[in-house]
């Protein structure tokens, strides 16, 4: 749990950056500047084009870290409302595309530690980072992609059989039932196969 | 500016194949707030290059603003309360008149208890979670209600009146103040600043918590007792008062309907009946007695009454017929 008060904006060493229209910032943000006007003339339309643009990029990267669909699809579906509730348009200092990139890792970082480490608390996961607009700090953005390929390359090191099983059960979303019925092979096995997968994904987890 | 790192080489680390200098390379390169938004930026690029999964993006828009125009409805509902407030405070005089025209005719209506209480109820099926002058949050359960008072709360002591089952999140004050909370039962909490769980919907009511420490103090017969909590003490106090302190490994699992979570560990299908009952409004009854006997255990998310219950019919390997507020299940 060390590592979680690390992700917290310690030391930001240039002060917050203020945006303004004529400020050399805007050059990288160009793509963003039709959305932010958006906002600021009607931010319920703001609010749909920024979803358009972003979702299904966003729940790609998600499901990266947590392998379900479902569990990605809600995570991204909750930072936009974040988004919306704490009016995040209006005191946003970076791009939406970090603030929104940077929340959905965090938040599907968290669900990941909640579900491996039952010890860690689900209910600290709304209020600890994503109410304000916070700055990722260079070394744990890093972590997030070295994380992600530990994830992979343990699901990818899982006998071909057994990787099935696991798709098959959590980004499919099958029932072990259905799975043992489809694959031709005890329910048993099936069991046995996820709860290997699963504990390849914990020790993807350990050390973060 | 910093112009080490190019779109190749951190394409190449989001694919797990950058070099440990080169990731050393990166991480002082994005110290820079240009070059963080840069790679933002090629990180969006690169995820739609090498698209994982196709969700449904305009089906997940309408939910979303489905969810959006459900909290607002709710937020319009506390402006009014509060713009009704502000009269006391105004400096016209004929607001103040106005007011206290509105306030005494309603009282006709609704009683003295409308005047000195805001009061909250959840309808069945619904969660709402309300933050309270001092700060502290309380996620109210389903058919659930919560009166809090409208002058003085917060100036010595802070009460409030629960019926039902609730979630608190108290904040600490500057001068320590107690928060209490009643409770129909034969019990209150009082506390300084903590996170718990307070159902009183059953025969048996139960207080878990989460964080911190807090006081019960309860009725045992005439006599009324004290007893202190810490975290994971799950105490149970049936009718007649007798407390029964049990250490929980999850105490978080308590609240868990705060997101749409049910957790159930070896719970009888006839709690769980209960529970349905109070939550959702919904009268279960089982045509084989042997049914209410069997057991579930495991964490499930349904958002609706319907979700909930084909999940138990799925696991059970059971059958249900619902007919409006009515479900019968059956082998």
């Amino acid at each position: 749990m060390t590592e979680k008060t690390e992700r917290q904006p310690k030391n930001i060493e240039t002060p917050l950056r203020i945006l303004s229209e004529d400020s050399d910032d805007i050059k990288t943000l160009d793509s963003e500047v039709f959305i932010r006007q958006t906002f600021k003339e009607n931010a319920k339309k703001g609010y749909e084009l920024l979803f358009r643009r972003y979702y299904r990029a966003l729940c790609s990267h998600a499901v990266r870290f947590v392998y379900s669909k479902e569990v990605a699809e809600d995570i991204v579906g909750d930072v936009f409302l974040i988004f919306w509730k704490n009016k995040i348009h209006e005191q946003i200092t970076t791009s939406f595309r970090a603030y929104l990139y940077s929340s959905v890792r965090n938040r599907a970082f968290n669900y990941l530690q909640w579900e491996f480490r039952k010890d860690s608390n689900i209910d600290t996961i709304p209020e600890q980072n994503l109410n304000q607009v916070f700055e990722e700090t260079p070394q744990a953005m890093l972590q997030y992609d070295e994380l992600i390929q530990k994830i992979e390359n343990s699901i990818t090191a899982l006998p071909p059989q057994c990787q099935r099983v696991f798709l098959m059960s959590r980004f499919e979303n099958k029932k072990n039932r259905e799975i043992a019925e489809e694959l031709e092979i005890a329910l048993k096995t099936v069991e046995a196969h996820l709860m290997k997968a699963l504990s390849q994904m914990r020790n993807a987890l350990d050390g973060y | 500016m910093n112009k080490s790192v190019n779109k190749n080489i951190l394409f190449e680390n989001f694919a797990g194949r950058a070099t440990p200098l080169q990731k050393k390379l990166i991480e002082a390169w994005i110290q820079e707030p240009n070059n963080k938004e840069l790679y933002y930026e090629w990180l969006d690029e690169w995820e739609n290059l090498f698209i994982q999964i196709l969700p449904d993006t305009e089906d997940a828009l309408e939910k979303s603003l489905k969810k959006i125009d459900q909290s607002e409805q709710i937020f319009i509902v506390e402006n009014k309360q509060k713009a009704q407030n502000f009269l006391f405070i105004s400096k016209n005089w004929f607001l103040i008149a106005a007011a206290l025209i509105v306030v005494f005719s309603t009282s006709l209506f609704l009683g003295k208890d409308y005047i000195f209480y805001k009061n909250y109820q959840t309808a069945y099926g619904k969660i709402e979670t309300i933050e309270l002058l001092d700060g502290s949050l309380v996620s109210l359960n389903a058919n659930s209600s919560l009166k809090v008072p409208r002058f003085g709360f917060g100036n010595r002591t802070r009460e409030v009146y629960l019926l039902g089952e609730a979630s608190f999140s108290i904040k600490h004050t500057v001068d320590h103040q107690r928060f209490i909370v009643k409770t129909s039962k034969n019990f209150e909490i009082e506390v300084l600043g903590t996170e718990f769980n307070v159902n009183t919907r059953y025969k048996d009511a139960k207080v878990v918590l989460n964080k911190g420490k807090i006081q019960l103090n309860y009725l045992e017969g005439k006599i009324t007792k004290r007893l202190t909590m810490k975290p994971g003490d799950l105490v149970i106090i049936d009718p007649k008062g007798k407390a029964n302190i049990q250490e929980v490994t999850q105490p978080q699992a308590f609240s868990a309907w705060r997101e749409n979570r049910y957790v159930f560990d070896e719970t009888s299908l006839q709690e769980v009946a209960m529970m349905i009952q109070e939550s959702f409004g919904i009268k279960v009854e089982f045509k084989e007695e042997s049914l209410t006997k069997r057991t579930i255990s495991g964490t499930f998310h349904a958002e609706n009454a319907d979700e909930l219950l084909q999940v138990i019919a799925e696991l059970l390997e059971i059958n249900y017929n619902r007919q409006n507020n009515n479900v019968t299940f059956f082998e």
